[in-house]
């Protein structure tokens, strides 16, 4: 049984080590398939199929027995050969992918870097199997279609050109200044007390203009906690409630308020009118004790 | 050395032997079929082409190409390439045609390498 081959023309002769010449094949990333002769035991012959440096398939054939390796105990029966002589037949990827359909059952299953393994002798006279690291699916592709990585700038502009506009891209942009210059990003809270410095407003303030929103509600609340928990002794208090057409005219006469609601002792329990104290603050927002 | 040559001319059909050798009839590589002194045979086929290349020569004052040599059994093809001299034993029924020309390829191959 032999490999069924074209009449190819002789690319070129090489005479060496079989590792070395498929190793310079597979780095050339050769397409074709090479004839090698050797004597091993007896005159043999092998034909081996290439395609972008990886070997598709083996065979050999000696002369004398007419016996038949095939696969990979053809390519591991090679291996260690010093003297060889290696005929190279270049073609296409096409025509090598017709003929390796042709010679199926001599196809090298056997994974690239476990065949140009072999062993090294180190300085202690130690033989050890030095073995290729498997290379990722990304690496083999590269490799094979001849890819050149992009350096950083090339990356950078590929990225600002397709997402330039986007605020996810500001956003990065924004993170990388922050990074750059160690800058904190900061919270809601802070920004808040930011803006509400700048425009020179007291923590006082800015809660009693929230107040101000529902003045009349609040107001209705007040004199109803008062009409209810005190009641009548109140009135004075709920006077001066009443009498504020604002959030912050009710912050002005807090003191006063405070005052009024603070006489009633003499007729409400201390912890009552206290109560109650609470209560207004929290409705307003302030302390007006 | 030539041991492709060999193997390509050894893959024809009816091929028996084949024997490189130096002008001085020193063999340098061969590989045959039967028991056959194959230093004697590289010797003597040397001989065949310096005694015909010497009768050619007188005759018509050219050069040789290829020998051929035929028996009742076998047939055998002598030529030259460079400093080496290739001899081809084949049965008398295996395709001259074809071995004429995987001789002379044979013969490119040589001279390719040496």
């Amino acid at each position: 049984m032999m490999m069924i081959l074209p009449k190819a023309s002789l690319t070129k002769i090489e005479k060496g080590s079989f590792d070395a010449i498929v190793e310079n094949l597979e780095k050339s990333n050769f397409t074709g398939f090479i004839k090698i002769a050797f004597r091993k035991d007896e005159l043999s012959v092998a034909e081996i199929l290439f395609e972008n440096g990886k070997i598709l398939a083996a065979e050999i054939a000696k002369m004398k027995s007419k016996k038949s390796i095939v696969g990979d105990d053809a390519i591991a029966e090679m291996r260690n050969l010093e003297k060889v002589v290696v005929e190279i037949y270049t073609l296409s990827s096409g025509e090598i992918r017709k003929i390796f359909d042709m010679n199926r059952s001599f196809e090298v299953k056997e994974k690239k870097e476990q065949l140009i393994s072999r062993p090294q002798k180190t300085n202690t006279g130690v033989m050890l199997e030095i073995k290729e690291v498997p290379k990722s699916e990304r690496e083999v592709i590269i490799e094979k279609y001849n890819i050149s990585l992009p350096n950083e700038s090339e990356i950078d502009s590929l990225i600002k050109n397709t997402i330039g506009n986007s605020e996810l891209y500001l956003d990065i942009e924004k993170q990388k200044i922050l990074e750059r210059y160690g800058i904190k990003k900061p919270r809601e809270e802070e920004i808040e007390q930011i803006i509400a410095n700048a425009l020179g407003e007291s923590e006082g303030e800015v809660i009693a203009d929230k107040v101000d929103k529902d003045f009349e509600t609040i107001k209705s609340e007040i004199i109803k906690i008062l009409e209810s928990k005190v009641g009548k002794p109140a009135k004075r208090a709920i006077e001066i409630v009443d009498s504020c057409k604002s959030m912050s005219e009710l912050s002005r006469n807090a003191k006063e308020l405070s005052k009024a609601l603070k006489a009633l002792v003499v007729f409400v329990p201390k912890k009552k009118v206290e109560e109650v104290i609470s209560e207004i603050e929290e409705r307003i927002g302030k302390k007006i004790g | 050395m030539f041991e492709n040559v060999i193997a390509d001319l050894l893959n024809v059909s009816g091929v028996r032997g084949v024997y490189i050798a130096d002008q001085e009839g020193t063999l340098i590589e061969s590989e045959s079929t039967g028991e056959i002194n194959e230093e004697m045979s590289a010797a003597l086929i040397v001989e065949i082409f310096n005694r015909a290349s010497e009768i050619v020569e007188k005759l018509s004052a050219d050069k040789v190409e290829i020998i051929a040599v035929e028996g009742k059994k076998y047939r055998v093809l002598v030529s030259r390439t460079g400093n080496f001299i290739l001899g081809v034993v084949a049965d008398i029924k295996a395709n001259y045609g074809l071995l004429k020309i995987e001789v002379k390829r044979a013969l490119d191959k040589m001279a390719m390498m040496g």
